[in-house]
């Protein structure tokens, strides 16, 4: 989403239209289940679920690629929230943080800009900085589990692909076999919500201890 | 068999040269590369990769595709979507490191104002250099080992030209030819004739057409830039127009064919279709910055106090602007008229000795490039001209 991110004082609002509405929920749903106390929100724009994590009094750190969203996350924190912003690529988490840093991850809507290696390098990288039974959120576009559903799917984004194509010349594109890549980077699911048209989920899943030699 | 596919896929991604054709981030080995073999890297515009790989026929080479979301080298790498963060990324998620036995990591020169050298030399360990402009000299600069100073200029040379001529005239004629179809069936032939006529007159002739107004010493009043059709200071696209009139209007006489009406319409029509085409006619082409941009009213500042010659700027420079002299061990902006205001030398300069400064006379820190780009998509240019 290139058009929101590229103006990222537009940011907030034009997710709430392009999400009619929906991805407020998404943000408070995240944000609650996150266990803490030490949580990273890992590609967190203009700081949404990390701002929630906040003012539960859980410490954040925000992590980011884009400056300019950065910029507008620190606009909205008050003063003495306990988080810290920092720009980062997701791949490079293991320059900033050593390993057992984090308690829980949330990621809402990162894993759609991601390519397929990039993906799977995030997760590992996820593995490494949580604790023991850490928790992992991801929310994220997915691809509909059936044909049905794909072409329903297909209908009601594509006016609005087309018209972020146009204005962004970018496509978002929905991430495949989320639950398997999780499982592959071994964490173990807890629960699962999805929305009706099945194009958005919202995963929790647990970290596993990985065997030594499967880890180096 | 391969090339037709390749040959179609070329014509198609030319014509529709303004979208995006991002292709899987990835390592493509060329020919049989070994333990030693050279590491190359470009975004992850389909042509592109497919042309660096035709490029590099006969060689032994590592070629990485780095996820620049399928934008060419040059715009991602301004437009912040090719930095050291996707140089890191495509490096990690590649295996690279475990295949050769050297850390030698050669980025296309134009990549150098995103790609933060220093930032990949720290995280990653690999040791970046800037190789050659364009691709086709790649097997020249691998078996040199070194650039020459025409491996370092950017050109704008015929065949260029015409892809550009032809990623403009195929949408326009799409986009209008399918308004005409529904009621104006006549016009359509006369209407696609006028837009490849004026399209190609164009870029054919580019090169010896009056250029932008140089160097203007005040920022366009402010209004210009609600002007997003027309960029004020390019004068080729109303020559082109203006010659394309009179022979209209010659023939016209000529023949006694034509009557006012539909004389005055074409005339209008075709005003149209060049004032889409210079819509960013500046920024179509590699010699300069876009037109909608105030970036280019900034001026590179070097201190020579703190310069100590280590030739980063004049390795990165597209536009050959700087030498170096070497007996003081300091650079000289030789051609500042040259300056295409890319950042790259600010970008790499490995002293801060280098820096853009506004028309009023304000200084922007090196760091603040390296983070924004220049492209700030609007936000920064406005200040600039406040
Ligand atoms: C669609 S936005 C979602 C922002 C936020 N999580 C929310 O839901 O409001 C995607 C964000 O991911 C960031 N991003 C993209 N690639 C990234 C990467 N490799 N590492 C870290 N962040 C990245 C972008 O800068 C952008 O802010
Ligand atoms: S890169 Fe900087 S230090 Fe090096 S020669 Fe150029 S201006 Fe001087
Ligand atoms: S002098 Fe101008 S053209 Fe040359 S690298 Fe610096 S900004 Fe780019």
């Amino acid at each position: 989403m290139r058009v929101l991110e590229s103006a990222s004082q537009r940011y907030d609002f034009g997710i709430r239209l392009l999400s009619l509405g929906h991805i407020e929920g998404v943000y408070d749903r995240v944000a609650q289940r996150a266990r803490g106390p030490e949580v990273l929100d890992l590609g967190c724009g203009t700081g949404n679920v990390a701002l929630r994590l906040a003012r539960r009094g859980l410490r954040v750190t925000g992590v980011d690629l884009s400056p300019e969203m950065l910029d507008r996350a620190r606009q909205k924190t008050p003063p003495g929230a306990p988080i810290r912003w920092l720009h980062a690529s997701a791949l490079e988490l293991i320059d900033h943080f050593p390993a057992d840093s984090f308690d829980t991850i949330t990621s809402v809507l990162l894993f759609s800009e991601l390519s397929e290696a990039e993906q799977a390098e995030t997760l590992r990288q996820c593995h490494r900085l949580l604790r023991a039974d850490g928790q992992l959120l991801v929310a994220d576009e997915v691809r509909p589990p059936t044909l049905a559903r794909r072409a329903l799917h297909h209908l009601v984004r594509l006016p609005l692909a087309a018209v972020t194509y146009l204005l962004t010349q970018t496509s978002t594109r929905p991430v495949r076999d989320l639950e398997a890549k999780l499982a592959a980077a071994h964490f173990a699911p807890l629960s699962r919500e999805g929305n009706r048209l099945g194009d958005f989920i919202l995963l929790e899943a647990q970290k596993q201890e990985v065997p030594d030699a499967v880890a180096a | 068999m391969r090339w037709p596919r390749d040959l179609l896929l070329d014509l198609l991604q030319t014509c529709l040269r303004v979208l995006p054709w991002p292709t899987e981030p990835r390592l493509i080995r060329v020919g049989h590369p070994g333990r030693e073999a050279p590491l190359l890297l470009t975004g992850n515009y389909d042509l592109t990769v497919r042309r660096v790989v035709r490029a590099l026929r006969g060689q032994d080479a590592y070629l990485l595709v780095a996820p620049t979301r399928g934008i060419n080298v040059w715009c991602s790498a301004a437009g912040g979507l090719l930095t050291a963060h996707q140089v890191i990324s495509i490096l990690r998620t590649s295996g690279i490191s475990e295949l050769v036995d050297h850390r030698r990591l050669i980025l296309p020169q134009l990549s150098a104002t995103g790609v933060e050298r220093k930032l990949v030399e720290q995280r990653t360990g690999w040791h970046v250099v800037f190789g050659p402009v364009y691709a086709r000299d790649l097997p020249a600069y691998l078996a040199e080992g070194r650039k020459t100073e025409a491996m370092r200029q950017v050109r704008f040379p015929l065949l260029e030209r015409l892809e550009m001529a032809l990623a403009w005239a195929f949408p326009v004629s799409v986009v209008g030819g399918l308004v005409l179809a529904i009621g104006w069936r006549h016009l359509l032939l006369p209407f696609l004739a006028m837009v490849w006529a004026v399209t190609f007159a164009l870029y054919l002739f580019f090169p010896w057409l009056p250029g932008p107004v140089e160097r203007a010493s005040r920022p366009p009043p402010g209004w210009t830039r609600y002007l997003v059709f027309f960029d004020p200071t390019m004068r080729r696209n109303l020559i082109v127009w203006l010659v394309w009139v009179l022979g209209l209007w010659g023939y016209a006489y000529g023949s006694g064919t034509w009557n006012l009406k539909s004389l005055i319409g074409w005339s209008l029509a075709s005003l149209f279709v060049v004032l889409l085409l210079s819509m960013d006619l500046a920024g179509s082409t590699p010699l300069y910055k876009s037109g909608l941009h105030e970036d280019r009213l900034l001026h590179i500042e070097l201190n020579q106090e703190a310069c100590r010659g280590r030739a980063m700027c004049w390795e990165v420079c597209p536009k050959n602007c700087y030498v170096i002299d070497t007996a003081r061990h300091k650079a000289v902006i030789a051609e500042p008229d040259a300056c295409v205001q890319c950042g790259a030398c600010v970008v790499q300069c490995p002293e801060d000795a280098l820096a853009f400064v506004t028309p009023a006379g304000q200084r922007l820190a090196p760091e603040m490039i390296r983070t924004y780009k220049l492209n700030l998509l609007g936000r920064r240019a406005a200040s600039i001209s406040q």
